[in-house]
């Protein structure tokens, strides 16, 4: 075991009469959780600056209201709010519509009416996004907004406008960026909750194979020293601090949000804390890179904008390409045959274009440790964030979120069936 | 014998389906999404109540199993998670032989036996490797009934990539795996 493991599980052994031993963290440390409970965290699974500020609020917060609805009235009254010390002159709001798809955010399009610098008196489609009371994933606007501006130019990403991190105008961290065209699915194919699974059918898939290639390729090639990311920690190449802070982070969530106690999760995390690779290379880490996360144009099959980096992070490449090979969010051929990793190309096929359109290389190793390492963290975002922000009614859509708590256990029997590989 | 609350859940679903749905603004999508999520959810519920009981004692059945399996390890470690352990494996089979058991029981049952085995991976994480992977090989394979009942479970809500590699759940449900629960 690693020095780093050892310190993750300071206090986890049975030390006389400890407040830290697992079976005595309640429902109600969960539901209501005191400043010592928020600390003992925080201490325990120590991770990047940001994450831990996110999380930190996130419990901080958790005994507050349940979240009550949210109106176009209300929503435009943030808005306004956050443009009248943003921008200069008239302006008004119209259109607004809400869009599902994602299962965190509150997400509201709306038309803004103004007089634009450089632009003049214009139009502009835009989109709010705003955190509910809590949300499936406690990520960072901040974060979302550096990476965003990053990678104007970059790849296509929608531009983004401004940012409210920690809710000085909204009544939570939201973002306000520019609606991109384009579609998630194909118009004949019925939508899948999130986007998991997306078929896009055989000739479309093939086309769309280089473009999701390039840009993932750009991504992990971008040079992070070219942007501030103030919002951001860069870990050091040639240690295991990256999948530390990384693993740290699903710990705590663990933690902090399940409603069980499951001794298979125990199993993967301490062959986890055992098992932490060494980082070769910093790269941007979109952290959620699949099917249901880029917009594409159905006829040209250019994909036109590539979305939700709020689980970016500066670490391994490898956890985006496990990420976006995994089981979970692929499906198989038609002659059912094939895995369609994020149902665009074979798992082979995926990784060969990659290491030839970025330069970089894949280490099986690695890879596999992030696969193990997704599995975890979808088991804990489907089964243990699902179930807490479900039964506090913190979200616009509960009902979405605890339907997607069944797909935890596809990812437990993969992690199951990889750890008992390993042993 | 009528099932009233059957009944119920069917005129509830065909309502949604057929009353409320038409009437939602076809462009408020989350409204839209979450109306057939709730219809979808009353289905599963009407295939999955009657089996809500079994479930749960399939669960504590699971717990017990592994607890008496790996009762002897945490002896060998830490005498508070081997005197937790042992108090959860007694108050279960105790449960288990009652004639009368409510599911509120049984999950308080599965609970209580789940926190030690929890607490005996995370003390066995520092001891020697010999008796840590004897203990993390416990907990693998035994969850693979678990996981697969899970699996079969929530089948048809659709996101199992393998659902032919699945037991139909009333089979994945009848697997017995405590020998001291058959006895009783």
């Amino acid at each position: 075991m690693t020095n780093d493991s050892q310190a993750i599980d300071k206090g986890m052994t049975d030390a006389p009469a400890s407040p830290t031993l697992p079976w005595t963290v309640t429902e109600a440390d969960r539901n209501a959780p005191s400043p010592a409970f928020i600390e003992l965290m925080r201490d325990r699974f120590p991770t990047e600056r940001e994450a831990d500020h996110m999380l930190t609020r996130k419990m901080q917060r958790r005994a507050g209201p349940p979240f009550s609805g949210a109106s176009f009235e209300a929503m435009n009254g943030y808005i306004t709010a956050l443009l009248r010390d943003k921008v200069s002159g008239e302006f008004r709001l119209s259109d607004e519509r809400w869009f599902s798809g994602g299962a965190s955010k509150i997400q509201m399009g709306f038309t803004l009416h103004w007089n634009e610098p450089g632009v003049g008196p214009t139009a502009t489609q835009l989109v709010a996004r705003m955190e509910p009371a809590e949300s499936l994933n406690s990520t960072s606007r901040l974060r979302e907004f550096e990476l965003l501006q990053a990678f104007a130019g970059v790849i296509p990403v929608p531009r983004v406008y401004w940012v409210d991190p920690d809710g000085t105008w909204f009544p939570e961290p939201a973002l306000v960026y520019a609606f991109a065209e384009g579609t998630t699915k194909p118009r004949a194919v019925q939508g899948k909750v999130a986007g998991i699974g997306t078929n896009y059918g055989p000739e479309l898939r093939k086309r769309l194979v280089p473009d999701f290639v390039e840009y993932l390729a750009r991504i992990h090639t971008f040079d992070p020293g070219h942007h501030p990311f103030a919002a951001f920690d860069r870990p050091t190449i040639g240690t295991t601090q990256s999948a530390l802070w990384q693993l740290n982070r699903a710990r705590r969530i663990w933690e902090e949000d399940r409603g069980e106690e499951l001794p298979l999760m125990e199993v993967a995390a301490s062959w986890l804390a055992r098992n932490l690779p060494t980082l070769d290379r910093v790269s941007v880490v979109h952290g959620d890179y699949r099917s249901g996360n880029f917009l594409f144009d159905e006829r040209s099959a250019r994909i036109t904008a590539v979305l939700d980096w709020e689980r970016g992070y500066l670490g391994d490449r490898h956890r985006d390409l496990a990420w976006t090979t995994a089981q979970q969010y692929g499906h198989w051929s038609e002659d059912g045959k094939t895995f369609l990793a994020s149902g665009i190309a074979p798992i082979a096929e995926l990784l060969d274009r990659y290491q030839e359109a970025s330069g970089l290389s894949v280490d099986p190793e690695r890879l596999r440790y992030y696969t193990i390492f997704n599995c975890y963290q979808i088991v804990v975002t489907a089964l243990a964030s699902s179930y807490r922000v479900v039964r506090l009614g913190k979200t616009h859509q509960d009902v979405l979120i605890a339907w997607i708590e069944a797909a935890a256990f596809g990812a437990m029997e993969e992690l199951r069936r990889e750890l008992e590989g390993e042993r | 014998m009528a099932d009233y609350t059957d009944n119920a859940l069917l005129a509830s679903i065909k309502a949604l389906n057929e009353v409320v749905l038409p009437a939602v603004d076809p462009s408020d999508p989350l409204a839209t999404e979450q109306l057939r999520l709730v219809a979808g959810f009353l289905k599963f519920l009407r295939t999955r109540l009657p089996q809500v009981h079994d479930r749960n004692r399939f669960e504590l059945e699971h717990y017990l199993a592994l607890g008496e399996r790996l009762a002897g390890d945490a002896r060998l470690v830490s005498p508070q998670v081997s005197q937790r352990l042992d108090d959860a494996i007694e108050d279960a089979r105790s449960l288990l032989r009652s004639r009368a058991v409510s599911v509120a029981e049984l999950r308080s049952a599965a609970a209580a036996l789940s926190a030690p085995i929890s607490g005996l991976v995370r003390v066995v994480a520092d001891a020697d490797p010999g008796l840590r992977q004897r203990v993390a090989h416990a907990v693998l394979v035994d969850s693979k009934r678990w996981v697969d009942m899970q699996r079969a479970w929530f089948v048809v809500q659709g996101f199992e990539l393998h659902p032919d590699e699945l037991p139909p759940l009333d089979e994945a449900l009848r697997i017995s795996l405590s020998a001291e629960t058959a006895r009783g």
